[in-house]
């Protein structure tokens, strides 16, 4: 019986994601309709293949519309011990909570 | 013919910033066109020329390729698939194929 090679498969889908990023990454003063097209299929190719996008990555788009972020059109804030990050496009926020550095209490 | 075939990475890889020369159509005037891949669709590919964006359709053509250095021509046949699916099924489709080995 014929068999997938899913090692293979998701090694060329790591590589086809971080490359889609990173392109969108480029792209996105030059056409930002298409480096949102490339943020999509990155995305659309991770899910399939189970990649995990890293989580610096992930924080170059909008979770919601998918658009890059880029200069004008994000807004960064730091409210209640958290990074919130609004994307001007969809208004979507998103927010990243800051832990203190874990104390040692039997010290 | 046996033997590890050449350029099977293409078939899975990424086609979008690649440059990319249609070598065989139906449609003669669609012959010629060079240029880098910008987008791709389950049916056409987008090629960014000199003179705009051109849409041209994979299936039927036959594509001449600049990937790593190398020039390799490709059956548009062979992409003919959505390109998350190409990963898995355009790597099926080559082990299904008889004395082909990837």
């Amino acid at each position: 019986m014929l068999r997938r090679d899913k090692k293979r498969e998701s090694r060329i889908a790591r590589e086809r994601v971080f490359y889609l990023i990173k392109r969108a990454e480029e792209w996105k003063n030059i056409d930002y309709e298409l480096a949102r097209r490339y943020v999509e299929l990155a995305r659309k190719i991770a899910m399939r293949y189970r990649v995990r996008i890293p989580r610096e990555l992930k924080a170059t788009y909008c979770k919601k519309c998918l658009y890059p972020y880029k200069a004008g059109k994000f807004r960064v804030r730091v409210r209640k011990s958290r990074v919130i990050i609004t994307c001007l496009n969809c208004g979507f926020e998103r927010r990243i909570p800051i832990r203190p550095k874990r104390v040692n209490r039997k010290v | 013919m046996r033997g590890r075939l050449q350029g099977v990475e293409l078939i899975a890889r990424d086609w979008i910033g690649l440059m990319v020369e249609v070598v065989e159509s139906p449609n003669h005037s669609e012959v010629g066109i060079k240029g880098e891949v910008v987008d791709e669709t389950q049916n056409t590919l987008k090629i960014m020329t000199e003179k705009g964006l051109k849409v041209v359709a994979k299936r039927g053509r036959t594509f001449r390729v600049w990937y790593k250095g190398k020039i390799m021509r490709i059956k548009g046949d062979l992409i003919n698939f959505r390109p998350e699916d190409r990963i898995k099924r355009g790597l099926m489709m080559l082990k299904r194929a008889k004395g082909v080995w990837i």
